[in-house]
């Protein structure tokens, strides 16, 4: 209790209150405004918050991480298209809704459904914490050196196969990030790995270098080249408050979703798709008219918001207990966390737990700051959706660049953003991932890191499987790969049939 | 072409500013490299000259942790090496890296960094878990005779795990593998990844009073320890002592190094980092530029001699 009352008055500093309010209002108009995303935003900042206040640069990015997915959902509704990648699923009812003139209410479904899952998930990880918390620490001995390499093995397996399209190239680009984690030299062991006998390559790629390349440099030349959609007229009458009501009516779709989001979101690797695809399943097999689903149906508008709110909350909990980070946006969080003077892992509850009260307390804050906002100011960020690309680009490209130097003061590390910015523009060209490269940059330096530290106690590879925790972990990868590869067989003769 | 003309009339115009980021110290950000992850005595020491630094200049001072992924403070010690001779990236090192370094062919020289200042003398121990059959050195190298006991490092190479290797050889015993961390906390114990592991006491203090510590590192037993010798008086090594010290690259201003010298002794003579000492067996203190090289040039000697005994 204690630490909870710390945790709260930590928040109570004019700077990380400005902070809160900042990125939960920005995080708002990211969202809104497709192009830009939370990926970029945070990409954007990770330099500047090397020199900001630990808990304000904290706070910021969660305000942007936990509030673009309402701000997504607005263009989603409006004019079809979504503005952050998890509110694609949103676009087929909640679009249909607007063509039938309900769009009133489907942003303020939109909103209590969000507002929902975020606060169902922050509400649960704060209740673990406050229940299982104190006993972390003895659950750290069941995790070891080989136990965190088999979940970040794991993490791994679920993010390739949660690219079913593009399962292989989800898996290279995986190890193409790993790969950069282990260029640098090698100094213990005395030589170089992959630096072409580059001084500057010496002590390796700097990851926030990296995902500034790759995710915001990419993302402005891929605005600055690519045409302007045309822009689409936003009419919509009445007030949003009477529709925030309408989620008590489906009470189990609404505590589905938002259990499927806190339990997907607490599965390295896996994150909102995953979590909205069962959401929505699960949604139109209890719908009293499942037809209605596409085509403007309230409780899959309710499932879709739900469950992508739900993730940001749970996604912590992995990263905090294990370190073990599940996608790209607190793969960022973990980058933070460090220069914070954080360490995620399994004593983090006794080291800092007011630390971890402080940053749910936030999330819970940005939700509820977030529906206030919208309700208010719907209509302001609607204009905001027709920013020219062009104008964008151009803005994502200086402030990117302006981080990216403003590191250490080092010209090279510029080239080198814009080296991966240009692999990131190829890669989107191609309609190929980014994120696993970066997990892999992330996963795989634990895994390296990890496997260094075990060596000692693996003499064969059933050292690696021998404990509770890596063996349960070997045997759910195998089971995943093992569903995965059956549907996907059965689809195929289905296909052919 | 209109295109092209855009893309390079921004990247002209983000470079431009980009360049225009850079300012005279100390009115430039200032970053301290700790090559080690967050939570140990140089990281939070390192810190408080941070927060000290920009309270008194008024420019954003943080500290990045940079930890080595086994291969100890280099990869850090290599990022500091890159950058600027300007006071803009400064190094918070253990005397691995002024020792060790310049040894091991990995581009470091004997004149790369200037020494600050050193500010930190660690209160490091072996320890093992509380069910371990051994309690002090010599419980060790009896049952190492028999049963295979692993080792847990910061680094095989570094002052540390020379020491313990060289007091193993001394008194007749080897390790039967050895791991390198980057971090050697209660966990490493619990999770049985090490043995015997070497470490500070902040990494262990949670659960020290279920571990045993076998022995310190230092030229002194440590106070908050009753009963646990050094390394030295059980084996028959030398004294030696674990330190970490602010570093510049070679060619930095002296005014840089005069003003971190400031602030850095400002921050270890403060309350806080007293307290710190008081509560933790750490020595906290401020030894400066040429105090510091002497230092080095002493330990760098007594490095040699672990060396020796290690390859005899």
């Amino acid at each position: 209790m204690e630490a909870l009352i710390t945790g709260l008055q930590n928040l109570l500093d004019p700077q990380v209150l400005i902070a809160l309010v900042i990125g939960a209002l920005g995080g708002l108009m990211i969202g809104a405004v497709p192009g830009i995303g939370p990926a970029i935003a945070i990409a954007i900042l990770l330099p500047a918050t090397v020199f900001l206040p630990d808990l304000v640069s904290l706070v910021l990015l969660l305000g942007i991480y936990g509030s673009s997915m309402y701000g997504g959902a607005i263009p989603a509704i409006l004019i079809n298209t979504p503005g952050t990648p998890v509110n694609a699923l949103t676009t087929y009812d909640g679009y249909a809704m607007t063509r039938r003139g309900e769009a009133p209410r489907a942003l303020a479904l939109a909103y209590s459904a969000s507002f929902f899952g975020g606060a169902f998930s922050i509400l649960t990880a704060l209740c673990a914490l406050m229940i299982f918390g104190p006993y972390l620490r003895d659950l750290g001995a069941l995790f070891g050196s080989r136990d965190i390499f088999m979940a970040a093995v794991l993490g791994m397996v679920l993010l390739i196969l949660a690219h079913r399209q593009t399962m292989l190239i989800a898996a290279l680009l995986f190890g193409f990030g790993m790969l950069i984690t282990l260029v640098g030299r090698q100094s213990l062991r005395g030589f170089d790995r992959y630096t072409y006998g580059m001084e500057e390559l010496a002590s390796g790629f700097n990851l926030i270098v990296v995902i500034v390349g790759i995710f915001a440099l990419s993302q402005a030349l891929f605005l600055m080249m690519g045409k302007d959609d045309p822009t689409k007229e936003i009419r919509f009458k009445g007030g949003l408050f009477r529709g925030l009501s309408e989620l008590r009516r489906f009470p189990l779709v609404t505590a589905l979703s938002g259990m499927y989001g806190t339990v997907m979101g607490i599965i390295p690797g896996v994150g909102e798709f995953v979590a909205q695809f069962f959401s929505y399943a699960t949604a139109r097999g209890l719908s009293k008219k499942p037809e209605q689903f596409g085509h403007g149906s309230p409780e899959g508008l309710i499932a879709s918001e739900t469950a992508n709110n739900a993730v940001p909350a749970a996604a912590m909990i992995p990263l905090l207990a294990l370190g073990v980070p599940g996608e790209a946006l607190t793969a960022m969080m973990m980058v933070v966390f460090f220069d914070a003077g954080i360490k995620p892992g399994p004593d983090i509850f006794e080291k800092n737990p007011d630390f971890l009260f402080s940053l749910f307390i936030a999330l819970l804050i940005i939700n509820v700051l977030v529906v206030i906002a919208l309700l208010f100011s719907t209509r302001l960020i609607a204009r905001m959706i027709f920013i020219p690309n062009r104008f964008l680009g151009v803005f994502i490209m200086i402030f990117a660049f302006v981080g990216v130097f403003s590191i250490r003061n080092n010209f090279f590390d510029c080239v080198v953003a814009a080296i991966f910015g240009f692999i990131g523009y190829i890669l989107r060209r191609l309609n190929w991932p980014l994120v696993p490269v970066v997990l892999g940059m992330v996963l795989g330096a634990i895994m390296v890191e990890r496997l260094t530290a075990g060596a000692s106690r693996i003499k064969t590879w059933t050292d690696l499987v021998d404990r509770p925790v890596s063996g349960t972990l070997a045997v759910v990868i195998l089971g995943v790969i093992a569903i995965v590869l059956t549907s996907m067989v059965l689809d195929h003769r289905k296909k052919n049939s | 072409m209109k295109k092209l003309l855009t893309l390079a009339a921004a990247t002209v115009a983000s470079l431009g500013l980009a360049a225009n980021a850079q300012a005279e110290y100390p009115t430039a950000p200032v970053q301290f490299i700790v090559p080690w992850p967050p939570g140990d005595f140089e990281d939070i020491l390192t810190r408080m000259i941070a927060a000290n630094m920009q309270e008194a200049t008024g420019v954003p001072a943080s500290v990045v942790n940079r930890p080595g992924g086994g291969d100890g403070p280099f990869p850090g010690a290599l990022e500091v090496l890159d950058a600027p001779a300007d006071g803009s990236v400064v190094g918070s090192f253990v005397l691995g890296v002024p020792i060790v370094g310049p040894r091991i062919g990995i581009g470091i020289e004997e004149d790369s960094f200037i020494p600050v200042g050193i500010f930190l003398t660690y209160p490091f121990v072996l320890a093992a878990s509380g069910d371990a059959a051994y309690s002090n050195m010599a419980e060790l190298a009896a049952h190492a005779q028999d049963n295979d006991v692993v080792l847990g490092h910061f680094g095989a190479g570094l002052t540390p795990s020379k020491a313990t290797f060289a007091a193993a050889k001394m008194m007749g015993f080897e390790f039967a593998d050895d791991s390198a961390f980057d971090v050697l906390d209660c966990n490493t114990l619990s999770a049985g990844d090490a043995d015997v592991i070497n470490t500070t006491l902040a990494l262990i203090e949670p659960c020290l009073d279920e571990i045993n510590i076998l022995a310190n590192i230092g030229e002194e037993p440590i106070g908050k320890l009753p009963g646990v010798e050094t390394l030295s008086a059980q084996s028959g090594i030398n004294d030696l002592e674990l330190w970490n010290g602010l570093f510049v690259k070679k060619g930095t201003p002296q005014e840089v190094i005069d003003t971190l010298a400031k602030v850095g002794m400002e921050t270890m003579m403060s309350e806080a980092a007293q307290q710190l000492m008081v509560e933790t067996g750490a020595a906290v203190y401020w030894q400066g530029m040429e105090e510091s090289m002497e230092r080095i040039a002493v330990d760098t000697a007594k490095d040699l001699e672990l060396a020796g005994i290690i390859n005899n």
